[in-house]
C-alpha cells in the first residue's frame, strides 16, 4: 500500500490511510464532519488504493439494484404462472416431521373413535357455524379445488386458482350471425347453435353489392367473439389453464372479461401468437398472411409462434402491425369490428334491476381507448374517430341507428278519441275510451316490440336491440300481453353483456309472470344456459332437472341430457 | 367503497369480536383485502401476491446476489404466507410479517451457503495460497460478493437496514430480537464490512 503522509503541501501531515480508512464508513453514509471530508476526499486524489477502497464501500452500502438486473417487474403471464406454482404449493407447505407423522399414524384409530363418540354424544348439526368457520377453512378449500383443477389441466403452468367448470370450458355457443361450422379436418358440419373444441369457423366472404353477415361467437362464458365475413378460424383447445384459437385468415374482435384462474386466451395466426389475459382487442390477419393487433381496452402479448419468444406488448389505444413491427393508433374499422362487444357487463355490484342495465347503443364504451375521440358520451360515436387508414364506412349498426323512427305512441288513443263514440250514456262512453285506450297502448307496446325484434332479426344489429327493449320494458314492462321483453332481454344481457344475474332475473320474471307462454321452454333452457356460464353448477343442474321434468320431449332436451353427465360428475 | 366495507364488515365481523383488530398496521384496504383472502378469495390472493412480489423479490436478491433459488424462494415464501394468513392477528403490517417470513424462510439458508464458502475458501488457500483476488472485477460485482461473506446475522441486519430503509425498531419486529441486539449486529456488520473492504 503506497503511503502519501510525507507528501508536502497536499494534505495535512497527519492524515493518511490509517485515518483514511477510519473515516471512510462515514464519509461514505455522508456523516463526516465537512473539514474530515475536505482531508478525506484530498486523500482520495492522491492515494489510488483508498480510492479504490471508498469505490468499494460506496457500492456495498448503495447494495444491489434488482430493477437494473432484471429481477423485477415480472411480466404478466409469468406472474400468472408464479402465482398458480404458489397455489400448488400452498398444502405442501410444512410437512409433519416423522415423528409426528408415527404419532398420527399410531393415534388415528383412537381419535377417530374419541371423535365419533364425542359428536354422537354432541349430537353436532352439519350447518353448525362453529365447524364451518375453522380458520383456513375458506382458503383450503379454495386452494384444493385449484390444485384438484390444475391437476386436471393438460397444460400446468398457467393459472388456475378458480379455474371454470370442464363443463364450462368445452362447449361454445353461437350468439348471432351467419356462418359455417364443421368439426376438424373437413368433418361434418355442425347444425346446432352450440359446439365443441375443433370447430372450424368460416364466415362467408362479403360480395360486392351485398352485406355480408358478421358471426358473434361466446366462449367459457366469458368470452365474447365477432368474426367478420372472410374469417377462417379454428377452436383448437380447450382446458381450464388455455384456451386456443387458430386464425388463418381475416378479422376478429374479441371481449374477455377475465377473472384470476380463468385461462389465457392464446390465439395463433401465421406469424404470431397473441397471448390475451382480458381485454377488448381485434386481430387481423391480412390478404398478404401478416397479422395486425389492436387493443381498445387492456393489454396484449404478441409472440413469435415458434418459441414464443416475447415480441411486442400492444397497449390499449395502439395497433400493431407485424409486418412492419409498426405501432399506429387504432382505426375506425378496428373499433368498428369489435362493436357488437360493446354491450359490457357494468362492475360487480351495479345490477340490481333489470331498470338499472345498461345497454349498447352504438355508443362507443368509455373503457375504450380511441385516440383522437372525445370523452363526451353522445361524441363517442364511429364516424367520429378521425384517423382510419381504409375508406369510411357506414356500419350496419349506424343504418339501424338512423332509420329507427321516434316512436309513435298513443296513436291509438288520438284515433280514438277523434272518432265519434256513439254511446247512450256518458259511462258507456268512458268504457269505451278506457278500454280504446288499453288496445291503443297495447298496440303501441306491440309495435314497439316489433321494432325492437327487428333489430334482434339482424346480427349486425342485434346487440342494439337491448336498448330498445330497455325502453319498451320501461314503457311496456307491466303488461302481461308483451311480457316477451323480458325473455329478449334476458338472452340480450347473456350473450352480448355475459350478465348472467341480469339475465337470470330476466328469465325468472318472464317465467313467473307466464310460465304457459309458448317461449316458456326457451326461457327454462337459457335458465340452464345461464347457470352454467356463469359458473353456477349447482343451479344449473337443479334448473336441468326442471326442465327435463317439465319437457321430457322438448326441443333442448337433448342438449341438456348432452352435458348432465358431464356437470354431475364433476361436481 | 361503502359496499367494500361491508363485504369486509361481514367477513371479519366473528373473528373480530373477541380481539379487536390492530387497526394501526393496516390501511381500511388492507383489512378487506386481509379478510377476502382469509375466506380463501382468488382474487384477494392474487392481489396481495401482485401487491408484494416486488418487494419480496428484491429483498432476495439484495440478500441472496443473483441467484438462480430466487424464483423457487419467492413461491416458497408466498405459499407460506398463504397458508399463515389466518394467524396473523394484525400486530405489524403485511409488508413487515412478509419480511418476517421471508427472513425465516432464507435464514438456513443463508447459514448453510455462509459455512460452505468457509469451507471452500479454506480449501483453497490450503491448496494454492491466496490467489489473485477479483481486483479486476466489476466494482458492483465485487461489492456482492463482499456482502456474501458477512455472517448471516449481520448482513440480514445490514440489508434491512441500508438497503430496505426500515428503522431498527422495524428490524426489531421482523427478527424479533431486542433493539439493543439490532444495534450491536449493525454496528458489527458495518466493522466487518470496512475490514472486508480494507483488505482487498
Amino acid at each position: 500500500m503506497l503511503h502519501h503522509d510525507d507528501m508536502p503541501g497536499e494534505t495535512p501531515p497527519r492524515y493518511g490511510c490509517l485515518e483514511c480508512h477510519e473515516d471512510a464508513e462515514l464519509a461514505v453514509a455522508d456523516r463526516l464532519h465537512p473539514a474530515a471530508s475536505d482531508r478525506y476526499r484530498a486523500h482520495l486524489r492522491s492515494c489510488s488504493d483508498c480510492r479504490r477502497m471508498n469505490q468499494l464501500l460506496e457500492a456495498v452500502y448503495r447494495g444491489p439494484d434488482p430493477a437494473a438486473s432484471g429481477v423485477a417487474p415480472l411480466r404478466l403471464t409469468s406472474r400468472d404462472r408464479e402465482f398458480a406454482a404458489i397455489l400448488r404449493r400452498v398444502p405442501g407447505e410444512r410437512p409433519l416431521p416423522w415423528y409426528h407423522r408415527a404419532l398420527h399414524t399410531a393415534g388415528v384409530v383412537t381419535l377417530a373413535t374419541t371423535a365419533a363418540a364425542l359428536a354422537v354424544a354432541l349430537v353436532v348439526r352439519p350447518g353448525d357455524p362453529v365447524l364451518e368457520d375453522a380458520p383456513l377453512a375458506g382458503i383450503s378449500a379454495a386452494l384444493t379445488r385449484a390444485n384438484d383443477q390444475d391437476t386436471a389441466a393438460s397444460s400446468d403452468d398457467e393459472p388456475a386458482s378458480v379455474a371454470p367448470h370442464q363443463a364450462q370450458v368445452d362447449y361454445g355457443r353461437v350468439i348471432a350471425g351467419r356462418g359455417y361450422l364443421s368439426a376438424r379436418g373437413d368433418g361434418p358440419p355442425v347444425l346446432t347453435d352450440t359446439f365443441t373444441v375443433g370447430t372450424r369457423f368460416s364466415v362467408e366472404p362479403t360480395r360486392p353489392a351485398e352485406q355480408g353477415q358478421s358471426l358473434q361467437v361466446g366462449l367459457l362464458g366469458r368470452i365474447l367473439a365477432n368474426f367478420e365475413p372472410g374469417t377462417e378460424i379454428e377452436w383448437t383447445q380447450a382446458s381450464p389453464g388455455a384456451l386456443d384459437l387458430t386464425l388463418e385468415r381475416g378479422h376478429i374482435a374479441v371481449r374477455y372479461e377475465r377473472q384470476a384462474g380463468d385461462p389465457v386466451l392464446n390465439i395463433h395466426t401465421p406469424s404470431a401468437l397473441v397471448r390475451v389475459v382480458g381485454t377488448v382487442f381485434t386481430v387481423e390477419v391480412d390478404a398478404e398472411g401478416s397479422t395486425n393487433v389492436a387493443v381498445l381496452r387492456g393489454k396484449v402479448e404478441v409472440l413469435n409462434p415458434e418459441d414464443q419468444a416475447f415480441v411486442a406488448d400492444v397497449q390499449a389505444g395502439y395497433r400493431f402491425e407485424l409486418a412492419r413491427a409498426t405501432y399506429a393508433d387504432v382505426g375506425r374499422n378496428d373499433v368498428r369490428v369489435a362493436m357488437p362487444l360493446s354491450d359490457e357487463m357494468p362492475s360487480s355490484g351495479e345490477v340490481v334491476s333489470g331498470a338499472a342495465l345498461s345497454a349498447a347503443d352504438g355508443t362507443i364504451p368509455t373503457s375504450w381507448v380511441v385516440p383522437g375521440l372525445p370523452a363526451a358520451a353522445p361524441l363517442r360515436r364511429l364516424e367520429n374517430i378521425l384517423a382510419h387508414p381504409a375508406p369510411p364506412q357506414r356500419s350496419p349498426a349506424d343504418r339501424a341507428q338512423t332509420d329507427r323512427r321516434a316512436p309513435r305512441r298513443y296513436t291509438g288513443l288520438l284515433t280514438a278519441r277523434s272518432s265519434t263514440a256513439r254511446a247512450d250514456d256518458g259511462e258507456a262512453l268512458i268504457d269505451k275510451l278506457v278500454r280504446d285506450t288499453h288496445e291503443a297502448r297495447r298496440e303501441a307496446g306491440r309495435a314497439a316490440l316489433e321494432r325492437c325484434k327487428n333489430l334482434y332479426q339482424s346480427a349486425q344489429t342485434r346487440y342494439l336491440s337491448a336498448r330498445c327493449l330497455t325502453r319498451f320494458l320501461h314503457e311496456h314492462g307491466d303488461d302481461d300481453d308483451l311480457v316477451e321483453g323480458h325473455l329478449l332481454v334476458g338472452i340480450l344481457r347473456m350473450d352480448f353483456a355475459n350478465d348472467y344475474p341480469a339475465a337470470t332475473l330476466a328469465f325468472e320474471r318472464f317465467l313467473e309472470r307466464a310460465p304457459t307462454h309458448p317461449e316458456a321452454e326457451l326461457a327454462r333452457y337459457r335458465l340452464w344456459l345461464a347457470g352454467i356460464e356463469d359458473g353456477d353448477i349447482n343451479a344449473a343442474i337443479d334448473r336441468g332437472r326442471e326442465y327435463l321434468r317439465r319437457y321430457p320431449n322438448g326441443k333442448y332436451a337433448g342438449k341438456i341430457l348432452q352435458r348432465f353427465p358431464k356437470l354431475v360428475s364433476e361436481l | 367503497m361503502t359496499g367494500a366495507v361491508q363485504v369486509f364488515d361481514e367477513l371479519v365481523a366473528p373473528a373480530a369480536s373477541p380481539e379487536p383488530a390492530h387497526v394501526d398496521y393496516l390501511s381500511a384496504e388492507e383489512q378487506i383485502l386481509l379478510a377476502q383472502a382469509r375466506a380463501g378469495n382468488a382474487r384477494a390472493l392474487r392481489h396481495f401476491y401482485d401487491t408484494h412480489q416486488t418487494q419480496v423479490r428484491s429483498h432476495l436478491y439484495r440478500l441472496l446476489g443473483p441467484d438462480s433459488e430466487i424464483d423457487d424462494l419467492v413461491q416458497t415464501i408466498f405459499a407460506r404466507a398463504f397458508a399463515a394468513l389466518a394467524t396473523f392477528k394484525g400486530g405489524s403490517t403485511l409488508s413487515t410479517w412478509l419480511y418476517r417470513i421471508t427472513t425465516n424462510t432464507t435464514h438456513n439458508l443463508l447459514r448453510h451457503r455462509f459455512r460452505r464458502n468457509r469451507v471452500k475458501a479454506a480449501f483453497q488457500w490450503w491448496v494454492g495460497g491466496r490467489g489473485p483476488q477479483s481486483s479486476h472485477a466489476d466494482v458492483r460485482d465485487e461489492a456482492t460478493r463482499l456482502l456474501q461473506h458477512l455472517a448471516p446475522d449481520l448482513r440480514e441486519v445490514f440489508v434491512f437496514y441500508h438497503y430496505e430503509g426500515l428503522t431498527l425498531q422495524e428490524i426489531s419486529q421482523i427478527l424479533d430480537k431486542p433493539l439493543s441486539t439490532i444495534g450491536d449486529r449493525l454496528t458489527r456488520a458495518r466493522k466487518r464490512l470496512l475490514e472486508l473492504v480494507a483488505a482487498t
